[in-house]
């Protein structure tokens, strides 16, 4: 079997020069995680960023390719720049944890995206390319693009000049030096804010650079910002070192060439996720855990405690509203048309998800970016189950249930990194899975996706459309939240919490921690799954699309924007997030936008969520009527200090 | 030179220093003593501004400087010498001194600082182009003093540089903080080695629970019995 | 017999030796005193023994049982618990919570009996409740039951960690400076429950300290590191006197002004 060395050639060549473009990128994330422990997950937004303002600038001004790539990159640098001033800095002054920032990061993404969709439109734009970059250059007798050797080139340069810069400047010495000890180099000067700042600017100059270089391969698009997570993996094949990640992107491009070369082009966008996955798992060595808590919370009292009620009335209002609400539920489909009720019902399912989510967030304190994947794990599971293999509707969302959480189990140990790790590592698999669903076509029927899903029976008694959907969906969702209302008063869910706010106190009470990140994660797992049963009787049809990065987002949003901590929380996230788009539906095509913004803005302003709101507001309603504030009923007031030793979370 | 009057400082809840008060006259030696977590470093953190006081006032040269942060505090004159000396360790000898002077960024003068320390330290100009952490504990003083000095700082900060050194290398420290008194620099040491500060300081100050609780000058605090009771209590 | 038996123990932190041949036994009901200037390997110790650092050579022996290989989250069920030098306790879980956590080692249920709630479950529950309350009550801080462990102070913080700690009757528990930083009526506080224990003698303390005074008035015996060496052991009053130990302490030559 002959190999033909001019593809060979140009294949070494053309993955080299997308792995250099990764090196650009993932030497963002290596830089990040060095000086502030943080992943930007913007970092793609900001390399699609990049490549449309070297766009406009190849077509309104007649600068030449290289001083667009100059200019260019020095501007995605300054809105980096930005980013970090106006957002993230002050979410990180008020001593939020990573967690904080890392979701604010993903929203600023997203704002990212659609404002150029505003500006540049979301069809995608072909590169105009300057001449003396098309052809080929023959060496040895061997084509070579001569656009790839620019691109390779130009990002070594890139490399050389950054190499430069922390070797012999003063500041890039000391750069290095605060990352490595922010707290010496803060007393000999060296201010560690300045550090963070000037962080994010190179890093988003890099990611422009990437941006421009690769353009030209592609159409510029929003989704070049999957270039970002994807380049990941070259920072951590560099294990996090600045002259491994240099080494890292082009291994990892090459990778990507020949595995999609020789063994199957269909997983080629998976490839660097599953190098994420492998790797972190491998690398992320046991470490000593860490003490002080992982999620600053709130201090969020319940409304019994607000009130001050003791238990027999408090209990009396729990059943007041429950039974408030049971009327209510109950009362709804009179109330509202058909098309309302269809949207509430789809809202309760989401929302049954995003409880599962809610319970890995809010009370296991691990961050998680791709639940849409378990929801079409569970969706596909009770669709296969009952079109191909005629099980009833109830064995097979519990069997969605359980080979979601089996899927979590598998992946549990993603649950043992770092937050900052475990949000790109379950985003990876998020991605793997979506591809998964497309391309594993005896299974999933891919692209074309499954059709003719029956409405879910019990017995002889169908459930069809509108009101006993509903009805079904919300006898699940109740049977879920007090679940899990129950799983987090018991002594597992007391471990967990405990664990969130105290991993090292937690270890040696005797949780075993691991374990009970796992099992929570699989939870989740599992009410996605069987969210994505009712998803697939509900719409009686699925494709791959309904599984993507943007459902997991979404999962995200209402989890956070319910607030972290609260499953009643997770429930008004969900209908806020889903409800509220429809009520402003002339602006439907900015939903994600809005998604986006309410990230970021409640990060910056309300951190607690909308949970947290509703209490504010009857804490504002109690110290009306006259009664002391509980917070300040107590003799002991004097004695009562800041709260926990505030740790600074970014700081090395 | 420097006056510290009532200082208070706390991490999250716990008050480390409550109303710490001294002085540190222009070329002297004082020394600050106490046993651990009686507030020594803190002291030395709040001063340079990488602890926040919630209350007082730090004079130096006459310009309060309490509130003000790192890096505009060291440019005034201060030098901070950290416990455990935390050379940098993925970094050469010379980058660590040259960022002994970045606060300063008097560049054009930076050849005649480095010369200036090679006389101090004339051992240092040969490891200039090693890591930090292919040093010696023993070198690592020498480099951690260097940094410090570079700056040509007014007042030195030395905080506990005797910690975790073999006692030839203590001996050698005390000859260094004896040629740098020599040579007219003010200092402010903490130690947790009593003898060496008595033996270098001309006046001492002994903190415990985060307040002054004995001081004079050091020829007193040496025949003091109290002082071993502080240490080891009875 | 003795409660808490290392023999020869080594630790390092990559090239760097925290422990090297620290050799230590504790009796059954005994206050043992672990004293040392900063840096000198106490709290790596204290790791060493709760399954948190793995020693290089050298046996840890509890109750009979080799633990040198057994995991952190199991030690709270073999009886050993400790507190921390630097507070850490679930800054958002009421005091009560926190505390029932503490006997987190000591019982079983898990998820399913916590969604389904058996009676058996609901027992353990309420049994963990009361032992939780009954701790908090030993350190005074009952009436504190329901309030987010960030609101306390920090002495109060401090307490609750102790009660957390002696909830679940462990034969040995790690003090790591529970004085420090501790006012006036807490420290008194501290020292009573201090003596309490010791005059049920049920449980063995390992007990860290700076505030040496504490440690002189209540230890058996006190062990003295420096360096991550073992360089004195005995009673207070021998340890006291010993020159190394002032040496440690002081720096060298001391002893002559001493003298």
């Amino acid at each position: 079997m002959g190999i033909d060395l001019h593809i060979v050639t140009q294949q070494v060549v053309g993955g080299l020069a997308v792995g250099c473009v990764y090196a650009l990128i993932a030497l963002g994330f290596t830089m990040m995680l060095r000086a502030t422990e943080l992943v930007n997950f913007a970092q793609g937004e900001l390399v699609m960023s990049g490549a449309f303002i070297g766009y406009t600038l190849l077509v309104v001004t007649p600068l030449p390719y290289l001083a667009v790539f100059i200019v260019a990159s020095i501007l995605t640098g300054i809105l980096g720049m930005l980013i970090e001033r106006v957002a993230l800095r002050p979410i990180r002054m008020r001593q939020s944890p990573l967690l904080n920032l890392i979701i604010a990061t993903i929203g600023i993404g997203i704002c990212l995206r659609l404002v150029s969709q505003l500006i540049w439109g979301a069809a995608p734009l072909r590169y105009p390319v300057s001449v003396g970059q098309v052809g080929h250059l023959v060496v040895a007798g061997l084509p070579m693009s001569i656009q790839h050797i620019w691109i390779i080139a130009l990002a070594i340069l890139s490399m050389l000049g950054l190499h430069y810069f922390f070797e012999r400047t003063l500041p890039g010495i000391a750069w290095r030096a605060s990352a490595y000890d922010s707290y010496t180099a803060e007393i000999l000067g060296v201010s560690f804010d300045r550090v963070v700042t000037m962080t994010f600017g190179i890093s988003s100059m890099l990611a422009g650079a990437a941006g421009v270089l690769i353009a030209p391969l592609f159409f510029v698009a929003q989704d070049l910002w999957l270039q970002g997570p994807r380049s990941f993996a070259g920072a951590a094949l560099g294990q996090f070192h600045i002259l491994g990640t240099m080494i890292g992107g082009p291994i990892l491009g090459l990778l990507e060439t020949f595995a999609a070369g020789y063994i199957s082009s269909a997983y080629k966008n998976g490839i660097a996720f599953g190098v994420t996955i492998i790797v972190l798992m491998l690398v992320a060595i046991p470490r000593m855990p860490r003490g002080g808590s992982l999620v600053f919370r709130y201090g969020r009292q319940s409304i019994a405690d607000l009130f001050e009620l003791n238990d027999k009335q408090a209990a009396r209002l729990r059943y007041a509203m429950s039974a408030a609400l049971g009327v209510l539920a109950f009362l709804l489909p009179l109330l509202l048309d058909t098309y309302e009720v269809y949207l509430v019902t789809l809202i309760l399912i989401y929302a049954t998800g995003a409880l599962g989510l809610q319970l890995v967030i809010g009370y296991a304190g691990a961050i998680i970016v791709g639940h849409a994947a378990f929801l079409g794990i569970g969706a596909y599971t009770s669709a296969i189950l009952t079109v191909y293999l005629g099980v009833p509707f109830l064995p097979a969302m519990i069997a969605a249930a359980i080979v979601a959480a089996a899927f979590a189990l598998l992946f549990g140990p993603i649950l043992r990194l770092p937050t900052h790790f475990c949000a790109i590592a379950t985003l990876g698999f998020g991605e793997i899975m979506h591809l998964v669903f497309i391309n594993w076509k005896a299974v999933t029927n891919g692209m074309s996706g499954i059709s003719g899903i029956r409405k879910p029976s019990i017995g002889s008694f169908v459930f069809g459309e509108g009101a006993p959907f509903y009805f079904l969906t919300i006898a699940v969702l109740v049977v879920v939240f007090v679940a899990l209302q129950r799983l987090i008063k018991s002594r597992y869910g007391r471990g967990l919490i405990a664990a969130r706010e105290n991993e090292l106190a937690a270890i040696s009470m005797g949780v075993n921690v691991a374990w009970y990140r796992t099992l929570s994660f699989c939870i989740a797992a599992g009410c996605a799954g069987i969210a994505g049963s009712l998803y697939a009787h509900f719409f009686s049809y699925i494709s791959p699309d309904s599984f993507t990065i943007l459902q997991s987002i979404a999962f995200l949003t209402m989890v956070v924007i319910g607030g972290l901590g609260s499953f009643a929380g997770a429930v008004i996230g969900a209908f806020f997030v889903l409800g509220v788009p429809e009520m402003l539906r002339t602006l439907a095509e900015y939903r994600i936008l809005i998604f986006g913004l309410l990230l970021v803005a409640f990060m910056m302003f309300l951190p607690g969520g909308l949970a947290d709101l509703v209490h504010r507001l009857l804490s504002a309603f109690r110290r009306k009527e006259g009664t002391p504030d509980v917070s300040a009923a107590s003799s002991e007031q004097n004695e009562i200090l800041a709260a926990n030793p505030v740790k600074n979370n970014v700081s090395s | 030179m420097l006056t510290l009057e009532n200082i208070w400082a706390s991490y999250g809840p716990v008050q480390v220093l409550s109303g710490v008060s001294l002085e540190v006259p222009a070329g002297k030696v004082i020394t600050l003593l106490g046993g651990n977590g009686s507030g020594k470093s803190t002291t030395l953190k709040t001063i340079v501004g990488a602890v926040k006081a919630s209350a007082g006032s730090i004079r130096f040269e006459d310009k309060e400087i309490c509130g003000m942060e790192p890096r505009e505090i060291v440019p005034m004159g201060i030098s901070l010498v950290p416990q455990g000396r935390r050379i940098f360790a993925p970094l050469t000898v010379m980058e660590n001194l040259r960022l002994g002077a970045y606060a300063r960024r008097r560049q054009e003068k930076s050849k005649d600082d480095f010369e200036a320390i090679y006389e101090w330290f004339p051992e240092v100009r040969q490891w200039l182009r090693r890591k930090g952490n292919a040093l010696s504990v023993g070198q690592q003083q020498l480099v951690a003093f260097g940094r410090g000095l570079i700056s040509r700082p007014k007042l030195l900060l030395l905080d506990e540089p005797s910690s975790g050194l073999a006692p030839i290398l203590v001996e050698r420290l005390g000859e260094i903080i004896m040629k740098l008194k020599e040579s007219g620099m003010t200092i402010l040491l903490v130690e947790q080695n009593v003898h060496l500060a008595l033996s270098v300081a001309d006046y001492g100050y002994i903190l415990r629970d985060g307040k002054i609780s004995m001081a004079g000058p050091t020829a007193n605090l040496v025949g003091d019995g109290d002082l071993i009771r502080h240490y080891l209590g009875g | 017999m003795s409660v808490l038996k290392i023999d020869d123990l080594t630790v390092n932190y990559g090239a760097l030796t925290a422990l090297s041949n620290v050799s230590l036994e504790i009796g059954n009901g005994e206050i043992h005193g672990l004293i040392g200037p900063n840096g000198s390997g106490k709290t790596t110790l204290c790791n060493a023994i709760t399954g948190f650092l793995r020693q290089k050579s050298g046996e840890v022996v509890f109750n009979g049982q080799k633990i040198s290989s057994t995991r952190a989250y199991n030690m709270a069920s073999l009886g050993i618990s400790r507190t921390f030098q630097d507070l850490q306790v679930f800054s958002e879980m009421t005091g009560l919570e926190n505390v029932m956590v503490g006997y987190h080692g000591k019982s079983r249920s898990g998820v399913i009996g916590g969604i389904f709630r058996p009676p058996r479950v609901v027992r353990e529950d309420s049994e963990i409740r009361d032992r939780a309350y009954e701790a908090l009550e030993s350190v005074r801080l009952a009436h504190l039951a329901n309030r987010p462990a960030n609101r306390m102070s920090f002495g109060q913080q401090r307490m609750l960690e102790l009660a957390r700690a002696l909830v679940s009757d462990p034969l040995l528990i790690l003090l790591d400076e529970p004085a420090a930083g501790l006012s006036p009526v807490m420290y008194e506080r501290l020292t009573e429950i201090l003596g309490n224990l010791r005059s049920h003698g049920k449980t063995s303390i390992l007990l860290i300290e700076h505030v040496i005074r504490l440690v002189m008035s209540i230890s058996d015996r006190i062990t003295v590191l420096d360096h991550g060496e073992k360089i004195a052991e005995g009673t207070p009053e021998v340890v006291r006197k010993d020159p190394n130990v002032i040496e440690a302490y002081l720096g060298k030559a001391m002893k002559y002004v001493d003298a």
